[in-house]
């Protein structure tokens, strides 16, 4: 559901499992993508725990899940912003979104604009 | 109004029978008639007046005469009469004799006893005596007169005398017979005088009568009639003299203008003369006119022929072309018969068109019901890829949750998924088909409809033309018959034209004859009479 006077990047909350899941839109914040408009959603939703949060992500495509240590990550050559680092995979280099950093943005802001 | 005009007109018309009756007598009847009437009055008046008063004075000069009788004798009986002594008296009544009119006579002494008598069986018994003086009295046919006689005594006795009227009569009849024989001659010579006068008055008057019927006749050549008497009648008959010698220069001039001479003019005076000089004169102008129009009448009559000539020819020529065009209709109906034949063709194939459009349309109906099926099927196929896709994928994250031992089961749910995408990916491949389906149903559909619509208004127009056909038809038979009747017409036309070419040869022959004898008028002074060529 929307939330009143919420940041563009956390729309609103989404009901799951009996709690209330804040949804992050990454259509915001990766070049080329639609923001999400009230009463919508995409294909899939991930639901996702980083740092002290669980966060719900819609997403178009799941394409794979993958384990990845530690010792795989390595710093992104442009050093695009919320990705610092990358992987290597089977399909290619993929970026690495760093879901904390991209939490602490919003709650950086929330607390500005408060 | 009416009323009074009939009130008005009676009378008139009695007139008129009187009158009507008077103007059929002859002039000499009606002086006759006159004469008669005057004549008539005349012894009417002495038949009826003249012996009456002849009577009368006869009568009246009897009286006295009686009357101076019975006087006298009463007066020369007196002296010596002596009643006593009655054959003196008888003596003095004998006297009486000699009178042949005396019938009778007695004297009567003054006791009343017949003293003498003559013809005493005659003599009447109630004559009174005593008398003062004559007395007369008529007693049928007999005048009696009493007088009284004085005797010596100087008593007063009574003469009676009977006069005979026998006498008077004789005179009267006699009187009468004269006159009627008066009258007689009076009335013949009349009637004689007055048959003479009339003969004579009338015999002129026959004459210029039988005259003027012989001008009437048209007979001019009589002699003058040369009445010498210079009364009116005499008058007239000059004044007739004078009107047949005009009417014989009149004729004479007519017979001029009638052998062909209009140059003249007759010197007369009146309006006759004038109307003979108008005539004469407007008969040049008609001769000139004559003249003038015969030539043209030629030469139109020449222009006819040619033109008859020409519209033989023309008539000739339209007739093979109304020969041609009848020929095209003929051909033209064939054609129309062809185009109604291939119209009901027409009708039928768009008829058959029409069915099968139907029936295609009804399959492309069900076919768009079975693709919606099939639309709905591949919705619960991509529903249940997809159901087995997340199945996977919470496989794998389970699967990779266990870690090393979760590997093989791991690849088994990316396999999985891989599947799922395939099918996902195949169903909308097929999607996409089964709508390009669906297009194309109801783009056919639309084009079925198409069909339809163009296989109704095929069929309507078919219909149209076996109609527009066949009233075509009816109007090429129309013109067809048209062309017949024009065919006859232009033979009759070319019929007419040779009967015109004919009538014009005539025509210019007539006026070429009229030129000639209007050529015979002389209508010029200067101009000798021209031969007639």
């Amino acid at each position: 559901m929307v939330l009143p006077f919420a940041a563009p990047r956390t729309p609103g909350v989404l009901s799951w499992r009996g709690r209330a899941v804040a949804v992050l839109d990454l259509g915001e914040l990766l070049p080329g993508g639609e923001p999400l408009r009230a009463g919508t959603t995409r294909a899939r939703t991930l639901v996702v725990e980083a740092a002290t949060c669980t966060l719900a992500i819609p997403v178009d495509v799941v394409r794979e899940v993958h384990e990845v240590g530690p010792h795989q990550l390595r710093p992104a050559g442009d050093g695009a912003r919320h990705c610092t680092e990358e992987v290597s995979l089977l399909e290619g280099v993929m970026p690495v979104l760093d879901l904390a950093s991209i939490v602490d943005s919003v709650l950086l802001e929330e607390t500005v604009l408060s | 109004m009416s009323v009074a005009t009939e009130g008005a007109m009676v009378p008139a018309r009695d007139e008129d029978a009187s009158l009507d009756v008077l103007g059929r007598l002859s002039l000499r009847a009606k002086l006759v008639v006159m004469m008669a009437s005057l004549l008539a009055a005349v012894v009417v008046f002495l038949m009826v007046y003249f012996p009456r008063r002849m009577e009368l004075s006869s009568r009246e000069s009897l009286q006295r005469r009686a009357e101076g009788v019975a006087v006298l004798l009463a007066g020369a009986t007196a002296p010596g009469v002596e009643f006593d002594d009655a054959n003196s008296v008888q003596e003095q009544l004998d006297n009486v004799r000699i009178m042949s009119e005396v019938v009778y006579a007695g004297v009567r002494s003054p006791s009343g006893a017949q003293l003498a008598t003559y013809h005493p069986e005659l003599v009447p018994a109630d004559v009174p005596v005593k008398l003062t003086g004559p007395v007369l009295v008529y007693v049928g046919n007999v005048l009696r007169v009493d007088a009284p006689i004085r005797g010596k005594s100087g008593a007063t006795g009574a003469l009676t005398i009977g006069f005979s009227l026998s006498e008077l009569e004789r005179e009267v009849q006699g009187n009468r017979v004269t006159v009627m024989e008066v009258c007689a001659t009076l009335f013949a010579i009349g009637l004689l005088v007055s048959f003479l006068i009339g003969t004579l008055l009338v015999r002129p008057i026959r004459r210029m009568r039988d005259a003027a019927l012989r001008i009437a006749a048209g007979d001019l050549s009589q002699a003058d009639l040369s009445v010498e008497s210079r009364d009116e009648v005499g008058l007239m008959a000059r004044a007739f003299d004078r009107m047949l010698h005009s009417l014989r220069e009149l004729a004479a001039s007519a017979d001029r203008v009638a052998h062909g001479d209009l140059v003249g003019r007759l010197e007369m005076e009146g309006s006759v003369a004038a109307a003979f000089n108008r005539m004469i004169e407007g008969q040049r102008a008609i001769v000139r006119q004559i003249g003038e129009t015969s030539v043209q009448l030629a030469t139109a009559a020449s222009e006819i022929y040619a033109s008859a000539q020409a519209q033989q020819a023309t008539a000739t020529q339209q007739s093979a072309g109304v020969e041609e065009a009848s020929q095209t209709m003929q051909s033209l109906l064939e054609s129309a018969a062809h185009i109604a034949e291939s119209a009901r063709g027409v009708l039928a194939n768009a008829e058959r068109t029409r069915e099968t459009t139907d029936g295609m349309s009804k399959r492309f109906a069900e076919l768009t019901g079975h693709t919606n099926r099939i639309a709905e099927l591949l919705e619960v196929i991509r529903e249940i890829a997809d159901r087995s896709d997340l199945l996977a994928l919470n496989a794998s994250l389970e699967a990779t949750r266990a870690g090393e031992a979760g590997r093989p089961f791991s690849l088994v749910a990316a396999e999985m998924r891989r599947l799922a995408e395939r099918v996902t990916a195949s169903v909308q491949d097929v999607k996409s088909l089964v709508s390009d389906v669906r297009a194309f149903g109801s783009s056919t559909i639309m084009s079925a409809e198409e069909g339809r619509r163009l296989a109704e208004s095929t069929t309507e127009s078919a219909r149209q033309i076996t109609l527009v056909t066949q009233q075509q038809r009816t109007g090429t038979e129309q013109v067809s018959q048209g062309m017949r009747d024009i065919t006859a017409a232009l033979t009759q036309s070319v019929a007419a034209a040779s009967q015109i070419r004919a009538s014009t040869e005539a025509l210019k022959s007539t006026a070429d004859r009229l030129a000639q004898m209007v050529g015979r008028f002389r209508i010029d002074g200067s101009e000798e009479e021209r031969s007639a060529d």
